[in-house]
């Protein structure tokens, strides 16, 4: 190697592999002990039972495919809908390694789950729901998860019977959240046909006849609540439509007559809508609220209030037997409808309280509460606080409450938008209709660094009114070449259906875009972009079109929610609160000033850090007061002080280099080794090796890491480089004088003479040997070459007693040697 | 690093293959870098080994928080210096010729990185551990010196000082090397 060569880009390219048996050897081992420690701790602990581990592991699978998006994209036609193809990945994985149940637990054989394994495969959703309730638990677990991904409204109404059916069964929670997937499915699918259906005349034309019985259906409910028809409003909470029943409750419990009780009681169950947690099209927490108005119309105001609270916190009569608190407690439509309930008693603690809630629902009549009375635009600032500063519901409560505060709040649900809220955007697209608003919409689409907020807005252009405006088409060509799949397949899907309507001013440029898109590197987008060709009646497919852009690299593919100023806070101080701690303890003191007088720029009051920051300028003014009369019976404080300032300093020269070392020795007489070791680090990393005192730090150091970590190897390391310097190499930098040459020494000066006194002295040159020859193992005696080589032309009598060392190991080992093969010729 | 996530959902999830998946990913990159700390092919393979048997024993509790590379050298590096802590790996011997070991490792060794390599492998053994464990983390891990002075627990200056020290030994063992 030539020396100008690049040493850091040799030693960058240096390569190793490993041998086949290597890998075979590490895998088979990984592999062995992996199964015996898959499983969580938490996990082993909590979940005792057979049984509940095998739901457990269902209701994780099941989350894990809703949130890799399993049951989104395209997979192949079928009857003009679009149906992924049966993948019983994962589903099947989970159902084999999950424990089997104990024998007599009713679960069937095997072959029951294959048949419904060929079930979903052949897409017998019928099959599968008879399975729900005749099958097995296993079997009707699997049908469960299978059903979530191809089911339909009646697997869904199925599977929440069985949920209300289910009580304290584990296997509850997996039929809600099967349930939920198949609505949110389906609800999907009602949008994407609706785009499908056409105009928007034919779309009123189609609905008209349900519309019609509908208001048909709620001018009668009107009509028996005027007339107190209770018994009519009851029976219609059984016989009618699903707004009827929401309706009857709403008055039924409005009027307080008990005898509605049963019937609320048994829809409860049914719709209670227990999985919702976040805003939707959703009323039917409508049946929740009416029994518990019916069940407090005659109590005390504050029992009222207590109930109204219980049933947000998931108890109470109102919360159905086998709904688990935990869900109860998130119901986003019992939240809306408690808040305006409680909003109805003159109790100032009622907000606060509702502003603690974890319920979405809840949350943004709470902050509506609190901003209702204000000026639009302090009412908006206390929002945009409320959305920065805190986390979780009450954050969702206040973006959703911006939408109540009108048009003034479009800015700052923009701004929010910007700092990756992307609940703005769902409040912004209220306003979609405006141009203004819908140009930032696509701008968030394509330009929002956070992917969170891209997929919230990519999902407003399912709406097919708006691809005829002219910025959508080539937002969502744009968005096709998203990081993010979610994102750039929905935008590929609203293209196709953009095409399909063809209402899109950008006809020819969607065909163009379309052709690239054949050559997508996404096979979803592909399937779309072929899907919207073929919808355009294009007849340029098989045209040679353009490459496909990269997928964009400056927007980020997986977010997160952005932080409270709180948890940026906590983010930022952490790392810095620890520098801070480990410079006040190790010095220099000046650096710990300057940490904690940062921390309290972030956190400004903060004791703990005011108490640290005195204690560390102390640390600097005792440094300072005992500039150049440091002595070793100085007080603690400017020892430390002296002790900061000297690790802290950058030498130019060798004027600190004294006072170190003194320091260093006072710290090693004090018991005080890591300072110690640490000081003696930075002499020798500061000054010419030379130099007595950076000799004598070294040979502190080789001794304190023998001590501290029984580092045999690092000490002998140490005195081998003493022993390699020349002792008419050495001299004192911190004291001229002793440079002189001494006469009557043969011309060798006082640093010299000290050198071989304290430092190449004969009980020193013992002791490397012995402790390269006394090593058990006998492994470190390979040091006696490191001391033959490097020492010869500096220490001739240290190399004679390696070279004898080694000789000695040499003939000992062929002595064992020897023995051992006797011992093996006689046997 | 999404592939990474998954892969360790997977793991955790007891897929075996997706330990192969995450050996087959970063086996070289560790091997090169616990072979360039060690200077001894086999010890390395050894930690190599240890390093992922205790990653798939621990993976229930292990939550990837950052980038699954740096955990795994991480690994390395602590098995490195439990293997110089309890005295197994001795500090191997660099000899003029280039080889160390036994003859016949030596020259298999040899063979195999080419004599430049081996004369770069081999002043790095000479340096200091700590001034090592520097170079070959941020020039063969890509690490951040802040993510080595976290490992190191020393201030990034210190590891500044480690890493521009430690280039200067080498150039001179090497120009010592040629010369010779």
């Amino acid at each position: 190697m030539k020396p100008e060569d690049d040493i850091e880009q040799s030693i960058r390219s240096l390569r190793r592999t490993t041998t086949a048996e290597t890998d075979e050897r590490i895998l088979n081992d990984a592999s062995a002990v992996l199964g015996e420690f898959v499983q969580p701790v938490v996990w082993r602990m909590i979940i005792k039972s057979p049984i509940t581990r095998f739901i457990a592991a269902a209701v994780i699978i099941m989350a894990v495919l809703i949130g890799f998006g399993i049951f989104t994209g395209p997979g192949e036609e079928r009857g003009g809908q679009v149906v992924k193809q049966p993948d019983t990945s994962g589903v099947k994985e989970v159902i084999e390694t999950a424990e089997k149940p104990e024998p007599g637990s009713g679960v069937r054989p095997d072959a029951e789950l294959e048949q419904t394994e060929q079930m979903f495969a052949a897409g017998d959703a019928d099959g599968l729901v008879s399975m729900l309730s005749e099958g097995g638990r296993k079997t009707r677990f699997a049908a469960a998860i299978y059903l979530a991904r191809i089911g339909d409204l009646r697997a869904a109404e199925a599977l929440e019977k069985l949920s209300a059916e289910a009580g304290e069964d584990e296997m509850n929670e997996l039929f809600v959240m099967a349930a939920s997937q198949i609505r949110g499915r389906l609800e999907q699918e009602r949008r994407g046909a609706e785009f499908a259906k056409g105009s928007p005349a034919d779309r009123a034309g189609a609905a008209a006849p349900d519309k019609a019985e509908i208001e048909a259906e709620a001018k009668q409910i009107q009509e028996m609540f005027a007339a107190g028809d209770v018994e009519g409003l009851i029976e219609i909470l059984s016989v009618g439509e699903f707004a009827g029943k929401v309706a009857a409750a709403e008055y039924l419990g409005e009027i307080g007559d008990e005898r509605a009780l049963g019937e609320l009681e048994r829809l409860n169950k049914e719709y209670g809508g227990w999985a919702a947690r976040e805003a939707q099209h959703d009323s039917s927490g409508a049946f929740a609220w009416a029994i518990c108005k019916i069940l407090n119309s005659g109590s005390a105001e504050d029992e009222q209030i207590a109930a109204w609270f219980d049933l947000l916190e998931g108890s109470g009569p109102a919360v159905p037997e086998g709904i688990k608190e935990r869900a109860a407690r998130y119901n986003f439509d019992v939240g809306r409808r408690v808040a305006v309930e409680l909003d109805k008693y003159d109790n100032p603690s009622i907000v606060s309280r509702l502003r603690q809630t974890e319920n979405k629902g809840a949350a943004s009549g709470a902050v509506w509460m609190e901003v209702r009375e204000m000026d639009t635009d302090p009412a908006i600032a206390y929002c945009v606080e409320i959305a920065r500063t805190e986390d979780g519901a009450q954050r969702y409560g206040a973006i959703l409450c911006l939408g109540r505060l009108g048009d003034d709040a479009i800015d700052a649900l923009d701004e929010l938008a910007g700092e990756g809220h992307g609940e703005a955007i769902r409040v912004l697209s209220r306003y979609k209709g405006n141009p203004e608003v819908l140009k930032l919409i696509c701008w968030h689409l394509t330009d929002n660094k956070n992917s969170l907020v891209r997929s919230m807005a990519v999902e407003q252009f399912y709406d097919g009114e708006l691809y005829n405006q002219p910025e959508v088409v080539p937002a969502l060509i744009e968005a096709m070449y998203d990081p993010n799949k979610y994102i750039r397949r929905n935008a590929a899907r609203a293209l196709s259906m953009a095409a399909y309507r063809r209402k899109t001013p950008h006809l020819e440029e969607l065909e163009e875009a379309m052709l690239t898109a054949l050559k997508h590197a996404d096979k979803e987008v592909r399937e779309y972009a072929a899907k919207a060709l073929e919808h355009l009646g294009s007849e340029r497919i098989g045209d040679e079109a353009a490459e496909p852009p990269a997928f964009r690299s400056d927007l980020e593919e997986q977010s997160v929610p952005p932080l409270t100023v709180q948890q940026k806070l906590a983010a930022e101080v952490g790392p810095l609160e620890k520098e801070a701690a480990r410079l006040l303890k190790m010095g220099p003191a000046e650096e710990a000033v300057g940490k904690y007088e940062e921390l309290l720029e972030l956190a400004p009051g903060h004791q703990a850090y005011i108490e640290a920051l005195e204690k560390a300028q102390a640390y600097e003014a005792a440094a300072a007061e005992t500039m150049e009369k440091w002595e070793p019976d100085a007080p603690y404080i400017g020892v430390k002080g002296r002790y900061s300032y000297l690790i802290g300093r950058e030498p130019e020269d060798v004027n600190g280099l004294g006072e170190e070392f003194d320091l260093a020795l006072f710290l090693v007489e004090s018991e005080g080794y890591e300072k110690a070791l640490k000081l003696y680090e930075h002499i020798v990393e500061h000054y010419p090796e030379n130099e007595y005192k950076v000799i004598r730090a070294a040979a502190a150091i080789g001794g304190l890491e023998l001590s501290l970590y029984e580092d045999v190897s690092a000490c002998v390391l140490r005195y081998i480089d003493i022993f390699a310097v020349g002792t008419e190499e050495v001299i004192d930098s911190t004291d001229e004088r002793r440079n002189r040459p001494l006469a009557q020494e043969g011309g060798r000066t006082q640093a010299q003479l000290d050198f071989e006194r304290f430092c190449k002295n004969d009980e020193m040159r013992e002791r490397t040997i012995e402790l390269c020859s006394a090593e058990a193992s006998g492994e470190l005696y390979v040091l006696l070459d490191e001391i033959i080589e490097r020492c010869s032309q500096t220490d001739p009598k240290i190399v004679g007693m390696a070279e004898a060392a080694k000789a000695e190991i040499e003939q000992r080992q062929e002595t064992e040697a020897e023995g051992e093969n006797a011992i093996g010729g006689r046997e | 690093m999404l592939e990474d996530k998954l892969l360790v959902l997977k793991l955790k999830r007891g897929d075996a293959d997706a330990l192969r998946r995450i050996y087959e990913k970063y086996k070289d990159d560790l091997l090169t870098i616990t072979a360039s700390l060690l200077h001894e092919a086999g010890a390395a393979e050894d930690v190599l080994h240890n390093v992922f048997v205790s990653f798939a024993k621990d993976i229930s509790r292990f939550q990837l928080l950052g980038n699954l590379r740096s955990h795994l050298i991480t690994r390395v590096v602590n098995q490195v210096r439990e293997k110089f802590r309890r005295k197994m790996y001795q500090v191997v011997e660099v000899d003029r010729t280039g080889l160390s070991g036994s003859n016949s490792e030596g020259a298999d060794r040899a063979a195999a990185v080419g004599e430049e390599s081996q004369l770069l492998t081999d002043a790095l053994a000479r340096l200091p551990i700590q001034q090592r464990e520097v170079i070959i983390l941020y020039l063969q891990g890509g690490m951040k010196f802040r993510e080595i002075a976290n490992i190191q627990d020393v201030s990034i200056n210190t590891v500044w000082s480690r890493y521009r020290y430690g280039l200067d030994e080498l150039r001179s063992f090497l120009i010592g090397e040629i010369i010779e």
